[in-house]
């Protein structure tokens, strides 16, 4: 099911789909790792809110979070 | 931008798949001349300038400081205002000595802050007085390999000598990752070496990888990108080789490619400056295309480069045990908490300026005496006039009481360094992510705001790392609203004058106390509607979302530290040496000019007169002896003498007292002593003879002969300062100054310390007739405010007034060295100015209504 991260629980494991957003903040979240087929995790959920990508962990603000795709298992 | 070496291997333009090495594509026409001819014949290529760059957090700087230690200089980057840290490196057995210039940690080529556009432009050898580097050191964390070859790969595609200084590996390894460094380079076509910076481990190796990088040819599968992107950036690239001379294919790939995925990037921005607005037509037409035949202008890059890494590290990365990331994970349990982390984050902050107004206290004490005494020195050694007044009033007085705040910024700095490298600043932000939203910012200004509390200008220094534009403006705008260590000397004088040390609530803190706590809250809660109302008005912009990467918690190394507070510390003194240096100048002339002569003389004659007092008295008093003794020779009398020294030790005495028992003026205990010296010398003169009594006449006469000189030299320096520039200018400003219950004296020190707040305090100490010599904590000068009168004999000073001075100076803006330092940081005065104004018009409003509610209400 096709999800953005404000909707994920802590624990949540996700698969990135894709991302939109305002091109270039889409595009830093993409150079950074947050592309088709990238698992995260929510490490904290919340405003902002911490998720694991690939052994880094990155905080999320409200926009960012929203303009993640993710596809939840 | 040329570099040194031809390797004569054919090129192939265009290919994106083979990865030649660059060097081979210049025509020889447009080598530059200055090139050392010897790099054109040696086939063994000289390394001359090395770049360090990668992710933030990976360690760049231990690196560089692993290798340079102290043979490195910081600056900043002419016309930008990155950091800029070139440092020299000596091989053991060679003369050869190589540039090492650390770059700002960046995610991608793709700039998106300012210090990410600088790294832009020293690769593409853009950056004036900065060396073009020969070699590029990617510092790469290990246990984060993925993320980190992203940028790896844009940095091969750039065609120059790459090295990979794989760092962290034993984190690496002890959280169950294994990298075959081997296997990682020939994937990347490039040397591999792995290194510890924190404990110097494999830093010759890398050493010798730098040196050996240029000659070795490498070929090396990269990424691959969809047909119409490559399309596209060649064809872009085509252009670009075309209108920049001396643009190399590979450099105007790795640029094309970024201008097409960014639009309205910073490197669309250059090349619109540069080419002219009718480029981003094309630009917009190519993106269409692109867009056309289904590539994702943000992603595409994004994809294509995790595809292919995806592919790399299924080869070299093997997982050996568990992933080990529990302890910092449960430590962020607590610190990133939205309560329990906002509890120990104000518990650090207290413990931070604890130890800034604590620890650095004994060393300002210090440093103050040794410029007070210096000053005196000066006074004494010189003879009077322009230039002994310039030294002592003007320079050592001024930059002094500049450098007096140095130990609280080293001390900030030092407590800022330690938490930043430990990787808790980033948790600090997160936290404050929420708040700082109230007011449209992110959690990226937390960090300058706080330094700000120390002094704005690293804090104005730090707003760097905010890649909003607007984000960072705000932030600067601000943060000479919190109340900064330059503030404190102000309040200490005016509250120990002016507010009781009253006991409230039931004894746990004083009155005074809490009215320098308000002080504090005063410029923050006066910075909470500022910070709105510039994001709704000037500086208008969407809330920016916060993104930032949380880096593994880690034990931070001394080195880094160290060489970050020494870069704070002297970048403090250059512009205390520099800015304030001049300015005071400028102060001093103004208070010192027109030093009209007809004061002097006027002040002669008051000495003069003083001095025929004195010589009557002592005539009258020799007269009345029997041997006759000429008035000159009356001290050298013996029984006057005798009685002479007999009164002097009674009031060397009540002195002694007073001194060692630190009487108030007012206090009963001095009151009783100095009755009991006049009980003393009464008896005294009663039962002498009337050589006692004559004695006594000289004595008075003396007292009364030095009281007058003393006065006289005070009203000499009062009268000059009254007559001076600043004085007039005082006086012209009275009648703006006088609703806030100020004189003109308060004034002319407002006026006299634009170029530092704490400049007040010594002017003050000159207008109150004292002489410039005065600290805070001079009861002399808190005396001469208590008792300083009006024309018509109203005290100048009560505590409403007190209140509204210092309320002025949370308020204002009076700091030279602020205002350069936004200069320096935005690149126009708009910036300053525009602070100047709103700070003073705040600090005005702000005191007339502290002093209007305050003389109706105390």
């Amino acid at each position: 099911m096709l999800k953005t991260i404000p909707s994920l629980q802590t624990g949540d494991v996700a698969t990135v789909e894709r991302v939109s957003a305002l091109r270039n903040a889409a595009k830093r979240l993409a150079d950074m790792g947050f592309v088709r087929g990238a698992q995260l995790e929510v490490v904290r959920a919340g405003t902002p809110c911490i998720v694991r990508l690939e052994g880094a962990t990155v905080g999320l603000g409200t926009a960012h979070q929203s303009s993640i795709e993710v596809f939840v298992a | 931008m040329p570099r040194r070496v031809f390797s004569g291997r054919p090129v192939l333009l265009g290919d994106p798949l083979v990865h030649p090495v660059r060097f081979s594509v210049l025509p020889v026409n447009i080598l530059p001349m200055s090139k050392p001819a010897t790099s054109l014949r040696d086939p063994d290529i000289q390394v001359h300038a090395v770049a360090i760059l990668g992710n933030p957090n990976t360690g760049k700087s231990t690196l560089f400081n692993a290798i340079t230690g102290f043979r490195q200089h910081v600056g900043n980057y002419p016309g930008v205002t990155v950091e800029r840290r070139i440092g020299r490196w000596r091989l053991e057995d060679d003369e050869l000595e190589i540039d090492l210039v650390d770059l700002p940690g960046t995610y991608s080529l793709a700039a998106s802050s300012r210090d990410e556009a600088i790294v832009s432009e020293v690769l593409l050898g853009r950056a004036a007085n900065v060396p073009s580097p020969d070699v590029i050191v990617v510092v790469v964390d290990a246990a984060n390999l993925a993320r980190n070859l992203f940028l790896t790969t844009q940095l091969l595609e750039l065609g120059m000598p790459v090295v990979v200084a794989l760092n962290m590996v034993d984190l690496a390894e002890s959280s169950g990752l294994h990298v075959d460094v081997e296997a990682l380079g020939s994937a990347l076509g490039v040397t591999v070496v792995p290194i510890v910076a924190t404990k110097r481990e494999g830093i010759d190796d890398l050493k010798h990888a730098i040196l050996a990088a240029p000659n070795q040819s490498r070929t090396a599968a990269l990424p691959e990108f969809p047909t119409c992107v490559r399309e596209e950036r060649d064809g872009l690239a085509t252009t670009l080789v075309g209108v920049r001379s001396g643009c190399t294919r590979q450099i105007a790939h790795v640029e094309a490619l970024q201008l097409l995925l960014d639009p309205g990037g910073y490197y669309e921005q250059r090349l619109v400056e540069q080419c002219g607005p009718s480029i981003a037509d094309e630009l917009t037409e190519r993106r269409a295309r692109m867009t056309a035949a289904g590539a994702s202008l943000a992603e595409v890059e994004g994809e294509s480069r995790y595809a292919w890494i995806e592919g790399v590290m299924t080869r070299v990365v093997t997982r050996t045990g568990e992933n080990d990331t529990d302890l910092s994970d449960r430590v962020d349990r607590v610190l990133t908490h939205p309560v329990a982390g906002l509890v120990v984050l104000l518990a650090i902050m207290a413990t931070c300026f604890q130890a800034v107004y604590t620890w650095a206290a004994p060393l300002m004490n210090a440093i103050d005496s040794l410029f007070i005494a210096v000053s005196g020195w000066v006074t004494h050694t010189m003879p009077p006039g322009p230039l002994e007044s310039l030294i002592a009033n003007g320079v050592v007085a001024g930059v002094g009481g500049v450098l007096v705040f140095l130990p609280q910024i080293l001390v900030l700095f030092f407590f800022i360094a330690v938490l930043e490298d430990c990787g808790y600043m980033a948790r600090a932000a997160f936290l404050l992510d929420r708040w700082m939203g109230m007011l449209g910012l992110t959690g990226k200004s937390f960090i300058p705001l706080l330094s700000s509390f120390a002094c704005a200008v690293p804090g104005i220094m730090a707003t760097r790392t905010i890649d909003n534009r607007r984000d960072r403006l705000v932030t600067m705008l601000i943060a000479p609203l919190m109340s900064c260590s330059a503030r404190l000397p102000v309040y200490v004088l005016l509250i120990g004058a002016f507010i009781p040390a009253t006991p409230v609530l039931g004894g746990f803190i004083s009155l005074q106390a809490i009215t320098l706590l308000c002080l504090y809250f005063v410029g923050v809660g006066v910075a909470i509607p500022v910070a709105v109302v510039l994001k709704k008005t000037v500086l208008k912009g969407e809330t920016q979302s916060f993104l930032m990467e949380l880096p593994t918690y880690k034990r931070p190394s001394p080195g880094t530290v160290f060489f970050r507070v020494y870069e704070q510390g002297r970048e403090f003194c250059v512009s205390a040496g520099t800015i304030i240096f001049a300015v005071a100048i400028v102060i001093w002339a103004l208070g010192y000019y027109p030093h009209s002569a007809s004061v002097a003389q006027q002040h002669e004659a008051m000495r003069a007169a003083a001095q025929v007092d004195y010589d009557h008295a002592v005539a009258v008093a020799a007269a009345t002896f029997d041997d006759s003794v000429s008035a000159d020779q009356i001290e050298l009398h013996p029984s006057i003498a005798s009685a002479l020294t007999a009164i002097e030790s009674i009031e060397q005495s009540f002195r002694d007292q007073v001194a060692d028992r630190n009487l108030e003026e007012d206090s009963p205990e001095r009151v009783a002593l100095r009755r009991e010296a006049d009980g003393r010398e009464a008896s005294m003169r009663s039962s002498g003879g009337p050589k006692v009594v004559a004695a006594f006449v000289v004595y008075d006469a003396r007292r009364l002969l030095e009281t007058r000189l003393a006065d006289a030299d005070r009203s000499e320096s009062g009268t000059y300062l009254r007559e001076s520039f600043l004085g007039r200018m005082g006086r012209f400003i009275e009648p703006a100054v006088r609703p806030l219950g100020w004189d003109w004296r308060i004034g002319t020190a407002v006026i006299a310390s634009f170029p530092a707040r704490e400049v007040v305090i010594a002017t003050m100490g000159t207008i109150y007739n004292l002489g410039a010599d005065q600290d805070e904590t001079s009861t002399g000068l808190r005396e001469k405010l208590r008792s300083a009168r009006h024309a018509d004999g109203r005290p100048v000073f009560n505590v409403a007034v007190a209140l509204s001075v210092m309320v002025f100076f949370a308020l204002c803006c009076q700091c030279a060295a602020t205002l350069a330092a936004m200069h320096r940081e935005t690149r126009s005065w708009r910036w300053p100015l525009l602070t100047f104004t709103y700070m003073t018009l705040l600090a005005y409003v702000a005191a007339l209504i502290t002093y209007n509610v305050a003389s109706r209400f105390i």
